[in-house]
């Protein structure tokens, strides 16, 4: 089913198991890659198997006005917006506990040691600017489907991704990150 | 270091910010969670549907047992009607 479009693959979903599982094999980790930035390591099953069953009851009345994506990651960041009022964020030990083992147990350990960084740094930003830069690298959306999602002005987005990107440059180097 | 691409912080943000095996895994998980849902959903919905329709058929038996009594009665009473009038035959007929 691989070959099948998003649309495609949305219209046999309604009916087809393994259907909706490529779809969310497509699109999913990505989901995921956000929920975990935003929630943490801890929370990002609860929140993806939310907005899995969500996204599977919802399918029905996908009208397809926007891109599958931009409503999964839509989804995705009211799942975490709902979580982060219920639970406290994860502290920064935990962060530096979740490096601590990604750096035993992962092949590309650098990688996931960067990313757990970035995880960890973005904690320390205010959420609007935390949410507009996760949509952005970390769902890999454009900047006109963050503004949709957010219901901001472009100008907004950009300007808080920009800021956020020094905030976790800064971060990043006071951890000893160089590029 | 104008033009936003190529700065190497961004490239560096950008290729660490990829999905990885712990996202993957965390789908998997997802989509494991929405079968057991679905499956938790189709047996509460077989367990409606049996309930329902034991309850047709207990409602159909006991529509059924009534009107058999009612008829019931309704033999008894032709029946009495007949002992009647062969006891009013034989009371004529003595």
């Amino acid at each position: 089913m691989n070959h099948l479009t998003d649309a495609e693959l949305i219209a046999l979903s309604k009916r087809d198991e393994v259907a909706f599982e490529t779809l969310m094999r497509r699109h999913g980790p990505k989901a995921a890659a956000l929920a975990r930035s935003l929630v943490g390591e801890s929370q990002v099953d609860d929140v993806l198997q939310e907005v899995f069953i969500s996204v599977h009851r919802g399918l029905k009345n996908f009208r397809g006005e926007a891109e599958f994506g931009t409503w999964l990651h839509r989804i995705t960041l009211n799942a975490c917006y709902a979580k982060l009022k219920r639970v406290v964020p994860e502290a920064l030990e935990d962060y530096e506990h979740h490096l601590s083992s990604d750096q035993n147990v992962q092949k590309n350990a650098e990688r996931a040691q960067l990313r757990s960084l970035i995880e960890s740094g973005m904690q320390t930003l205010p959420l609007e600017q935390r949410e507009a830069f996760a949509l952005r690298e970390f769902s890999g959306l454009e900047y006109e489907s963050i503004a949709e999602i957010l219901r901001c002005q472009l100008g907004t987005v950009k300007s808080r991704i920009s800021r956020a990107k020094a905030s976790l440059k800064e971060f990043l180097t006071s951890k000893g990150v160089r590029p | 270091m104008d033009n936003p691409k190529d700065d190497p912080w961004d490239n560096l943000i950008r290729e660490a910010s990829q999905p990885d095996q712990r996202d993957m895994a965390a789908v998997d998980r997802a989509l494991l969670k929405v079968r057991q849902h679905n499956r938790k959903h189709q047996i509460w919905f077989r367990t409606l549907q049996g309930g329902l329709a034991t309850a047709a058929v207990v409602a159909g038996l006991s529509f059924w047992s009534f009107s058999h009594n009612s008829s019931g009665g309704v033999v008894g009473e032709a029946e009495a009607q007949l002992a009647y009038d062969a006891y009013s035959d034989a009371a004529g007929g003595w």
